[in-house]
């Protein structure tokens, strides 16, 4: 590949320019056009989430089959980075990398309001007790955040790990692609797939800086009276991107490698104090039932349309405002995470892959729902205080309205905060770092200057949606660049089967040529000695 | 354990080297008969030897017998044991093994343990899976003495008979007899509370069990405790064994998780593939 190089940038040009150009392209726009763009979103929002919400959920089942048959099939025999490798990091260390994987921005923000939200939400809980509702709400929340999504990123990672690593292609995209187009990703077809995959990249992440700065927003507001309006999530976004940026530049970038192992610390502490401060028994029954509740419906819930709902006569589009934009969302940002799956599992069999990569961040994600969205439900079962309307209104308040129920509210208020601008940080920081690497055509250590640059296009787009309409607008940034880019993920699986397959005759090849070989040698020196002999 | 024998040859050198340690055991354990198996893999032969063996007139079979019954006799020939030599011919040697194990009804199979050559190994834990005999793994360069044998018990039912019948093998001719337990705060062990009281109650713990264990029998040795952080179970037993010079290690198939029958425990199978020089007798 060649590549403009300078002290600053090592742009792959192909896919740097036309990525750069869309992107700033639509920051213009929407700046330009101002309040008409709310309309626009919202428009574009319904219209693929109505029109293509049953593709999106087909698309993750179909990535969801993918993974159960790689991984019990004897494909799961592969190891990454060939028969000989070693894992890098001992089971525990590599759980906790997937664990820290799993933590994030969403989590945080939907972790107490998606519950409440779904818990008095007309389409799913019409005429249900209020038991009834409380387990809805959480096997839906579990659903958005479960082994469905998981299924997404793990599927992506583990293509992107086994090019990578076995078939030692670049880590990059369009790598994936060798079994069906050979030489050719070199080439436009390529370059395009890149690109897709750039755009949709970086709408994820915005929408995840979005939210993020939304709930800090909340919580300044909570804890300092600090006015939660637009502007001061823009001025949030400008501050805190150049903190992750000056922190590039001064070299600190292993400050964040550390700043992201001390998160997760602190997120677990949160999570810990949370069970503790919480009501405990509760909490922990509600884990045990969620948990079987989802797996017992998963199947289901997972391919579940919304397709006969009706209210007042009339279908009903619950799914285009959440279970749609999840799955467009988590596609859209997959790179970003598989990437970092990848990069951890070198010398994993794919099979220990699958199962860890699906069910260790999944369970976790479960455990985090029941304490948090529990906490929050336990209160409104009760009567003791009305969360789930409080999240109606905004649900970027609704952690810190249930926080302050329970006691040492500044200081877990206070955590929370942190706890979200330090996952911004960090995934602003690691965000940059995967877009810098699929648009220097795969190489792994990007010039800081172009680090900048993609740190601060993030920050801009994520202040421009905000600017342009707000949450509706993230989502459909999201939507937008999750719809091509699910295309080609399911093209991928049918690449990723092809190469798989190879991978395994070509092991048994080999293992039965060695052993046919060397026996015949033995026979014929035997056979030889006894004819001397004769 | 050693009374009747099945032993696999594969007709390479290696054969020489586990043929003496046979008989090695042989004369310590007093074994009364032995079988010697060798499985001819069904591939296509090349023609050069189809050649040969029309030249000579004699099928296959009956030349890998004649070759083993030559190798067998230098080696056995005044060792007052009972001989059998067997060829059979068939797709897997793991299979033909097991039946004719189970068939013949001997108390345990022993395989040679060649540490170069990978393809051994595949055969071996296919044989350890299917086999409901004891299984004993001799290496190449094995030394041809047992003066110190190395148990590793994990105090599960299995631990009890294993830790016997090391103590038979060791009443034998009184060597050295040193069961070894490795214990390990569980990976995921929250890493707010101090390790080193863990561990000490860990000991404790494993202590009491011990004593259990030995409680009735005539075993009057004490166990070794050993830390197996970091490395994990079946390093720690190695890395014992070599620095302690143990010649012989017995250890259970089965492990403390398995719960039906002929399934390997997951220490058992690294044990079996790791790359060294004394024999394992794995007990079933």
């Amino acid at each position: 590949m060649n590549n403009k190089t300078n002290k600053y940038f090592d742009i792959y040009a192909p896919v740097f320019y036309p990525a750069s150009i869309i992107i700033i392209l639509f920051i213009a726009l929407t700046l330009i056009i101002g309040k008409p763009m709310e309309q626009v979103f919202s428009s574009i929002q319904a219209g693929i989430t109505t029109n293509a919400g049953w593709f999106f959920v087909l698309a993750v089942n179909i990535f969801f089959a993918f993974a159960i048959y790689f991984a019990v099939s004897k494909t799961g025999r592969i190891r990454l980075g060939g028969k000989d490798a070693e894992p890098e990091f001992s089971t525990f260390g590599w759980f906790s990398m997937l664990f820290s994987a799993g933590l994030g921005i969403g989590l945080l923000f939907y972790g107490v309001g998606e519950p409440m939200y779904h818990f008095s939400d007309p389409v799913l809980t019409d005429g249900m007790t209020k038991t009834e509702a409380a387990r809805t709400a959480m096997k839906f929340t579990f659903l958005h955040y479960g082994l469905h999504a998981w299924a997404v990123y793990a599927v992506l990672g583990l293509a992107l790990a086994f090019f990578t690593f076995n078939k030692k292609l670049p880590l990059t995209l369009r790598s994936v692609f060798y079994p069906l187009l050979g030489d050719r990703i070199y080439g436009t077809i390529g370059d395009i797939i890149d690109v897709i995959a750039v755009v949709a990249t970086l709408f994820g992440l915005a929408t995840t800086l979005g939210l993020g700065v939304q709930q800090v927003g909340a919580g300044l507001k909570y804890l300092f009276d600090i006015p939660n309006t637009t502007v001061t999530h823009v001025i949030l976004i400008a501050l805190i991107t150049s903190a992750a940026t000056v922190s590039v530049v001064l070299g600190l970038d292993k400050g964040v490698r550390v700043l992201s192992e001390l998160n997760m610390r602190l997120a677990i502490v949160f999570l810990v104090a949370m069970l503790i401060l919480g009501p405990t028994i509760f909490l922990l029954d509600s884990f045990v039932q969620n948990t079987g509740l989802y797996f017992q419906e998963m199947i289901g819930l997972g391919a579940w349309t919304e397709t006969y709902n009706m209210i007042d006569g009339k279908f009903t589009h619950w799914q285009n405002d959440w279970t749609i934009f999840y799955w467009a969302w988590w596609i859209a940002w997959s790179p970003f995470v598989a990437m970092f799956i990848a990069r951890v599992s070198k010398g994993r069999t794919v099979r220990e892959f699958f199962l860890g990569v699906i069910l260790v961040p999944s369970l976790l994600t479960f455990l985090w729902m029941s304490v948090f969205g529990g906490s929050a439900m336990f209160l409104e079962l009760q009567g003791t205080a009305e969360i789930s309307s409080a999240v109606r209104e905004n649900i970027s308040t609704a952690l810190f309205v249930m926080l302050d129920e329970y006691p040492l509210a500044s200081l877990t208020s206070f955590i929370g905060i942190v706890l979200v601008t330090s996952f911004f940080v960090t995934s602003s920081d690691s965000g940059s770092l995967v877009i810098d690497s699929i648009t220097a055509g795969g190489k792994l250590d990007a010039p800081v200057g172009q680090r900048i640059f993609w740190a601060t296009t993030e920050g801009a787009v994520a202040a421009t949606l905000l600017l342009g309409g707000g949450l509706k607008a993230l989502q459909t940034a999201s939507v937008l660049s999750g719809l091509p880019f699910a295309v080609i993920l399911i093209v991928m699986c049918f690449s990723l089967l092809k190469g798989l397959n190879e991978e395994v005759e070509e092991m048994e090849k080999a293992e039965k040529v060695k052993e046919r070989r060397a026996y015949q040698d033995v026979i014929k020196d035997l056979v030889e000695k006894r004819k001397d002999k004769f | 354990m050693f009374k009747q024998l099945l032993v696999a040859l594969d007709l390479t050198e290696m054969d020489d080297y586990l043929l003496r340690y046979v008989l090695f055991l042989a004369k310590k354990f007093d074994t009364e008969r032995l079988y010697f198996i060798h499985n001819i893999k069904s591939y296509d032969l090349p023609d050069s030897i189809d050649t040969i063996l029309m030249e000579i007139g004699k099928p296959l079979e009956q030349l890998v017998l004649e070759e083993m019954n030559e190798k067998v006799e230098r080696i056995f020939s005044d060792s007052g044991v009972k001989i059998n030599t067997i060829v059979k011919q068939s797709d897997s040697t793991a299979h033909t093994l097991t039946k004719i194990a189970s068939e013949l009804g001997v108390d345990s199979i022993v395989l040679g343990k060649k540490n170069a050559f990978k393809g051994t190994g595949i055969q071996v834990n296919k044989i350890l899976r299917l086999t409901e005999k004891s299984v004993l793994l001799i290496p190449d360069y094995a030394h041809y003495s047992i003066s110190k044998i190395i148990v590793p018990v994990d105090f599960s039912k299995h631990s009890e008979l294993v830790i016997n019948i090391a103590s038979d093998i060791s009443k034998k001719e009184n060597d050295d007899l040193v069961p070894i337990h490795v214990y390990q705060l569980p990976r995921w062990f929250f890493p707010y509370v101090p390790e080193e009281k863990a561990n000490k109650s860990l000991l404790e713990s494993a202590k009491k069990s011990y004593q259990k264990i030995v409680n009735g029998t005539n075993i009057n040795v004490d166990c070794q405790f050993l830390s197996g952080q970091g490395k994990g179970i079946a390093r720690t037993i190695y890395d014992y064994a070599t620095r302690n010079q143990a010649d012989f290690i017995v250890i259970g198939l089965k492990g403390r998780n398995q719960v039906t029958g002929l399934q390997l425990g997951s220490v058992a199978a690294k044990v079996s593939q790791m790359e060294w020089h004394v024999p394992v007798l794995l007990v079933r």
